[in-house]
Order: structure tokens, then sequence, then C-alpha cells
């Protein structure tokens, strides 16, 4: 039983931190749902605020290539590639951070796992010392009670 | 009172004259959001929202931000009226500026008859759908659509208040 939970257990962990295939440059939307899927494996807050601080840089440099006339053509596009950039970096954290969170949350359920079998085990074991003791104690006073006959009749 | 959001505690607004307020959204909603606040501009016939379908009424400006969860964002939205026409007994407000962004607005609201003319900012919650890549009007909450949207009227005259 113990090991079948065990199985499954790694089966989940390899399931989650599952190497992610080699895209393009993702669009905004897939780093979202990347984002999102770092924030649902159990990313902490200074991680997730970390990645938002991120995307709304990205939304910044989005406003200034908007802001841009349309004959500053090289201004564009150096702006263009920080976004794309910063878009492929933001991914990459985002996936990174879903792989560690997973791998926290996976040895966390572990250890919560091993230290009930351990706290389990002391208690079994705690509870045989308890029993033992007390037969031990049992025995003393019946062998206390045990009479001696001594010959001649003398007492 | 509405008076309370404008300068010298008036409705009237005269070309010119500065407006501050400042927006705000609190995230509740369980995980990091996109949303996108998007300012129109409408008078007195303009339809509202509804959960069926946003204002039609003329987009100004619209403003993006990612919010964590708990989190919350609060943006000024400083404007004032740079253009305002009355012809032919009609009156619309051509330019006005948001943010230090110019904005000309070719479909303006009008209003009939003499000034103060009777409009209204329209401001719309939209966030982001994985889903549909892309902005929905509101959000979707137990298959039911959920909207936000606020509307603060003013009075606007070419002559002095």
């Amino acid at each position: 039983m113990s090991l079948l939970l065990c199985g499954t257990l790694v089966l989940a962990y390899l399931s989650l931190v599952a190497p992610q295939s080699n895209q393009p440059q993702p669009g905004i939307n897939i780093v979202i749902q990347d984002v999102l899927g770092a924030e649902s494996a159990g990313a902490q807050p200074k991680e997730m605020a970390k990645l938002i601080d991120g995307l709304n840089s990205v939304l910044h440099l989005q406003d200034q290539l908007d802001n841009l006339g349309s004959q500053n053509t090289q201004s564009q596009q150096e702006l263009q590639y920080e976004i794309n950039s910063s878009l492929m970096r933001l991914d990459s954290d985002a996936n990174r951070i879903a792989a560690s969170a997973s791998q926290r949350t996976f040895t966390e359920h572990v250890t919560a796992y091993v230290l009930g079998v351990v706290e389990a085990v002391i208690a079994a074991i705690a509870t045989y010392c308890t029993i033992v003791v007390r037969r031990l104690a049992q025995r003393k006073r019946v062998f206390h009670l045990k009479i001696v006959l001594k010959q001649g009749g003398q007492s | 009172m509405a008076a309370d959001y404008y300068p010298n505690n008036s409705l009237l607004i005269v070309p010119g004259d500065v407006v501050t307020w400042y927006l705000g959204i609190g995230n509740q909603m369980g995980s990091m959001q996109f949303v996108d606040i998007r300012v129109k501009l409408g008078n007195d016939s303009t339809l509202p929202p509804t959960t069926a379908e946003p204002s039609p009424a003329v987009q100004i400006a619209d403003f993006k931000q990612f919010i964590a969860d708990n989190g919350t964002w609060e943006s000024p939205f400083v404007w004032k009226i740079l253009k305002f026409t009355t012809q032919q007994g009609v009156s619309r407000i051509l330019q006005l500026e948001a943010n230090n962004v110019t904005y000309v607005v070719p479909n303006a609201p009008t209003c009939l008859g003499k000034p103060p003319c009777h409009l209204r900012f329209i401001f719309e919650l939209w966030t982001w759908s994985v889903a549909d890549d892309g902005f929905e009007f509101g959000w979707v909450d137990q298959n039911q659509q959920r909207i936000a949207w606020l509307q603060v009227w003013f009075n606007v005259t070419p002559e002095g208040h």
C-alpha cells in the first residue's frame, strides 16, 4: 500500500515538472498562461510579484511603442526587440518557478507523509513501552506475594 | 457629492480646467488578473453598459494593468478639455487631454441647444480571457457574466463660471 502511494506521488511529480517543449517566441497570452500556471503550482508571493512587475514593464514598453511616430523605425525595432526579449524571459521565469514550486509542493507532501509515518511508529513504540512497563510492574507485585516455606517447623 | 470631484466644487467645466481623479481596482478573483479600464464619453442618450454588452459610447482612452491576487491598483486620471465647439446649436468636445496624452474625439457625443453640455465619462472594467486570447467585458463567475462600471457626469460650457 505504501509502495503504491509512493509510486503515485512520484508519477504525479514527474507530470508536473515535465520539461517544456522548445517554442518560438511566446505571445502575451502564452506568457499569461504560464504565469498563471506558476501561480497555481504554488509560486510564492515574492515570485509572483516579480513576474507581475515584469509583465507591467512590458505594458509600459508597449505604450512607448504605440506612442512612437511612424517614421521612427529604428526606435520601433529596438522597442519591439526589448518587448520580445522581456516576454521570452518572463515565460522562462514563469516555467522555472512553476517547476520549483511543484517540486517544493511535492517535497512538502512527501515530508508530511514521512513525518506522519515516523510519528505513527513513535506512537506505536511508546504504546508498546507503556504496555511493557505496566506488565513489569504487575509482575513485581505478583513476585512479592510469593510465600517461602522453611524446614523444621521454624518460622 | 458629485461636485466634490471637480475643481471649485462645481460640475460646470470650462475648457482648460484640470480635473484630477484616481481610478482604483481591487483584485479578489483568486489569481493574477490582466485588466483594461476603458474610458468612454457619453451624453444623456448614450446607452450604459449591460451584462449583455458594453456601452456603445466612443472610447477616449484605456489603461491596462496586471494585478496580483489580493492586490490593488490605483491610477490617476487627470483630464481637461482642450477644444469645445458649438455650431448651429450643436455642442461637442473635439479634443481633450488625459494623463498628458491628447485625444481627438471624432465621433464625440453631442448636446443640442445652448451650453452647458451635459456629458459623462463611463469607465468600464474589461478582463483578459486566456481562452479567447483577448479582453472581454467584465468577467465570468460561476457561469454568469459579471460586469463593473462607473460613470461621472459633468457640464461643459465655453463661458467662464
